[in-house]
């Protein structure tokens, strides 16, 4: 089997992996803001392309496989959240303060990574459903029908979680960012 | 309908006129609000304000800061710079009756990457180490590309830099030096990942006295 590699494959088999491998980075990226970046993001993606590569023959449409890896991705961080108390979950990689203080910025640099901490804080804080809608809208671009199907429920309540997700952020920020009002 | 009912309703809607998920005749509805009502414009801006913020922290940069420590946050750049160095390594098939030849991929772009590969040595050293399974998906950067070699699955991410030795059966030594991170899968599932600056040697004697399991001795000075 040595002189096999680059071996043609079915052609069905091609274009799964060419979708998975399209969509990798964008769930990476998700798993990214899921669990916080730099944590296991790039290993829950890379199982969540092996997961697919499994289940090959139950996805018959490319089209169904960006869905489904961002709906394995999801489900492999609320297992990790369930089952092990998993340093890398936001809340926990994040200043325990991040929400309370901020010192004044030396700089925009400073001052926008400072910002970022706390925006992460309190994305962290939303109810899972609300902030997994408003990452796969906002940051994937994903239409109702898809970020429903991720989570695994209606359209309409997922741009119901979506608005509601966005406005706690909005209460949240408020209250926090030293400059809502400049 | 009163104003303060008229303000109710629109602040309802703010959430998705920010996020422009309005149909047509309500995102007109609102924002004709919003333009002659101080009070709601002021919400408004505040949501607008919020995904501004939210946008930030969706850049690829701020995700790759915690796992490249010594790149500067003022340097994102660098970052920039660093996935971008990335390599396609493409093993071809070579005949097992052939010499081994070599074959050099030296990749364009940032300076980080070079890919060196004995390609009939790797296949060797594939073949014999049992290390791949079904297909290998080498990626490095935006561009992975899958092989098909063997029973086992190897994978290679591409995160920093990384040099990745086989010594195959007759001795001879595959190199592949890659800007990633490599995993290994291995059949049971378990997945080793190496990081930056290790070799991982598969020795020839070992396979050929049966021990076949993929064996990984990770080192770190050979980068």
């Amino acid at each position: 089997m040595g002189a096999n590699i680059l071996t043609p494959s079915p052609l069905e088999r091609a274009e799964l992996h060419a979708a998975i491998l399209a969509a990798r980075p964008a769930v990476a990226r998700f798993a990214a803001h899921l669990v916080g970046p730099g944590e296991d993001d790039e290993d829950i993606a890379q199982e969540a392309c092996l997961r697919a590569l499994d289940a090959s023959a139950r996805i018959r449409d490319v089209g169904r496989v960006r869905p489904f890896l961002f709906k394995v991705a999801r489900n492999l961080v609320l297992d990790r959240a369930r089952h092990v108390a998993h340093p890398s979950h936001p809340r926990e990689m994040l200043p325990p303060d991040a929400l309370e203080s901020r010192a004044p910025a030396v700089d925009e640099a400073l001052a926008q990574s400072e910002r970022a901490t706390i925006v992460r804080a309190a994305l962290a804080r939303l109810p899972e459903l609300q902030r997994t809608a408003l990452i796969l809208h906002r940051f994937h671009g994903l239409g109702h029908d898809e970020i429903a199907e991720i989570l695994g429920t209606t359209p309409g309540s997922s741009r119901a979680s979506l608005h509601l997700g966005l406005r706690r952020l909005r209460e949240m920020l408020r209250h926090r960012m030293p400059e809502w009002d400049r | 309908m009163s104003r303060r009912l008229d303000c109710a309703v629109v602040r309802d809607h703010l959430p998705a006129y920010a996020l422009d998920d309005l149909d047509g005749d309500e995102q007109r509805m609102v924002r004709d609000h919003v333009l002659c009502c101080p009070s709601c414009a002021r919400e408004s801006r505040g949501f607008d304000r919020t995904l501004g913020w939210l946008d930030e922290i969706d850049a690829p940069t701020a995700a790759l800061e915690p796992i490249r420590p010594r790149v500067s946050r003022r340097r994102p750049w660098l970052i920039a710079a660093l996935v971008a160095a990335v390599v396609v390594m493409i093993l071809i098939v070579g005949h097992r009756s052939s010499r081994a030849s070599e074959s050099h991929l030296a990749m364009a772009g940032d300076g980080e990457a070079v890919v060196a590969a004995h390609s009939e040595a790797t296949l060797e050293a594939v073949d014999r180490v049992r290390l791949l399974r079904g297909e290998v998906l080498l990626r490095a950067g935006a561009t992975p590309l899958f092989a098909n070699v063997g029973d086992d699955l190897f994978e290679v991410e591409s995160q920093g830099a990384l040099k990745l030795t086989w010594r195959d059966a007759a001795g001879r030594v595959a190199v592949a030096a890659v800007a990633g991170v490599v995993f290994v899968v291995s059949p049971g599932g378990a997945r080793e990942m190496l990081r930056a600056g290790s070799t991982i040697e598969r020795d020839a004697k070992r396979r050929e006295e049966g021990k076949s399991a993929p064996r990984a001795a990770a080192s770190s000075d050979s980068n």
